[in-house]
């Protein structure tokens, strides 16, 4: 987990200069968002602030009444957003060329860093971003207890089903599947442990360094870090012989035959995916097949970091197969 | 008779320090051309490193600096962790401030330069970049390596000599 003030080491001097002196506490930290020659915005607790010259914070919109005096907003240069994007990626850019035609990078601690620029262009196809105008930083947050409640819904007749977590961008998709993880690689509660394979496409869910997750996932999980999901998840079965495996964010139509060939081979199947219901992600084709063959047995939909419905096959509410856990279930990120 | 035996003392020691200074300058020589040696050792670990193993500068640069002993793998160890320490510097300031670790080492004023230059141009752009910067600073140190080899024992014969004339010289002329 990070730590104190660890969170603003991926920012160029000036930029952490500012950063260090406002008054944030990690965890509530969601999203820091630059864009040269524009205000610094931050997402904290839910609500978006301006990041004041004076190394304040003002709710966006009240920016010129903050203590009823004038405050003008810290801007950024085009420079030190250069110097920290070079700092976020260690001076080793090249090393995230295949992240950064995806428009993005993950850096240490498992914090995504979105990018925008200019593109440029390959045969057609996005060879990688210059210029870089725009940088949102998503702090990933590991959020040890979330999947408490929601684990015994998973299970039918003692056996964890195939399992879709739903929910919007910055919903806790990732934090959840995470927690999942842990808890099935951990067991307890008379439930045995379990071998859990993880593909890492975007190292968001282990956070890894140099291959060894940062983030706790308990001990039985193997992760394969930044490999492409589809890839990732049939030689991880086929190598390490997981009880379930864990995919973020698929939607590709390989990574849908690859949870087609995880499902066949007597491994359960735990993905996620962007949506805001069950019927919106229905209307993706990979997932409209997927549904059509009943692999995925329970889906759970999230919002703004709270659960609100874990579904069977059938749209039900999933009733628990185990006892149910003592927490809430609400977190955020 | 005893001023005698000083004068002959002194001599010796004359011809001697001035041998030693010979040894002393060859020494040198033979060390920078380890140093470059060691250099381009370093070049090609980063190189698979980067290339191969798509490590960022901190992981090749404390991967390299563990495989190789001596000054250039301490540097390239300090260079990881100047990387490691986040201080929101650039890699440029970086690699300039752990170049002074270097400072005492009888590299001349181009194979600074040189390596200098090469830190400066790491880390920019893409992997085919980083290639280019490699094997730019390899033929450099293959052209540094290639002459000093060259001059090597000519050298060294040189100084030697040259060191043991000055140091009889200035005993005849002593005495």
């Amino acid at each position: 987990m990070e730590s104190d003030r660890e969170w603003v080491r991926m920012f160029g001097v000036k930029l952490r200069e500012t950063f260090e002196q406002l008054p944030v506490e990690f965890e509530k930290l969601q999203e820091i968002r630059l864009r040269a020659g524009q205000p610094v915005y931050l997402w904290y607790g839910n609500r978006e602030y301006t990041v004041t010259a004076d190394g304040g914070l003002a709710e966006s919109g009240k920016l010129g009444q903050a203590g009823g005096r004038s405050v003008s907003p810290r801007i950024v240069g085009e420079k030190e957003l250069r110097e920290t994007v070079e700092c976020m990626g260690n001076y080793s850019l090249y090393a995230f060329e295949d992240e950064i035609r995806q428009g993005f990078f993950t850096v240490r601690g498992g914090h995504r860093i979105g990018l925008a620029g200019k593109a440029v262009m390959e045969d057609g196809r996005l060879k990688t971003i210059r210029y870089i105008s725009g940088v949102n930083v998503r702090y990933a947050h590991q959020v040890k207890g979330c999947a408490v409640p929601v684990l015994p819904r998973l299970f039918q007749e003692g056996r964890l089903c195939h399992s879709l977590v739903i929910s919007p961008p910055r919903g806790g998709k990732t934090t959840l599947l995470r927690d999942l993880v842990r808890l099935l690689s951990t067991g307890g509660g008379g439930r045995p442990g379990m071998n859990v394979a993880v593909v890492d496409e975007r190292s968001e869910i282990g956070a890894c360094y140099q291959g060894v997750p940062q983030n706790d996932l308990g001990p039985r999980t193997d992760v394969l870090d930044c490999c492409p999901k589809a890839q990732g998840m049939m030689l991880l079965i086929r190598t390490m012989a997981p009880a379930a495996v864990a995919a973020d964010e698929i939607g590709s139509r390989e990574d849908g035959e690859a949870v087609e060939y995880a499902a066949s081979c007597g491994c359960s199947v735990l993905a996620t995916v962007h949506g805001s219901s069950l019927e919106e992600v229905g209307r993706k084709p990979v997932f409209r097949e997927l549904f059509r063959e009943g692999i995925f047995r329970r889906f759970v939909v999230l919002r703004d970091g709270k659960v609100l419905s874990v579904l069977d096959e059938d749209g039900k509410t999933a009733r628990e197969d185990m006892p149910a856990g003592k927490e809430d279930g609400t977190w955020s990120g | 008779m005893v001023r005698l035996m000083i004068r002959a003392a002194g001599a010796v020691l004359v011809v001697a320090g001035a041998a030693g200074l010979g040894t002393f300058f060859s020494s040198r020589l033979l060390l920078r051309l380890r140093l470059l040696e060691d250099l381009r050792k370093l070049v090609f670990l980063l190189k698979g490193e980067i290339l191969y193993g798509n490590s960022s500068l901190e992981e090749a640069f404390a991967r390299a600096g563990g495989r190789l002993d001596g000054r250039i793998g301490r540097f390239a160890e300090m260079v990881a962790e100047g990387i490691g320490e986040r201080q929101g510097r650039g890699f440029q300031e970086i690699w300039k401030a752990e170049m002074e670790s270097l400072a005492d080492l009888p590299l001349d004023r181009e194979d600074r330069e040189q390596l200098e230059s090469f830190g400066g141009q790491l880390g920019y752009l893409d992997r085919q970049m980083q290639e280019r910067t490699m094997l730019l600073y390899l033929e450099q140190l293959e052209l540094a390596i290639g002459g000093l080899r060259e001059r090597k024992r000519e050298a060294c014969r040189l100084y030697t000599g040259l060191s043991l004339a000055g140091g009889l010289f200035f005993v005849i002329i002593m005495c």
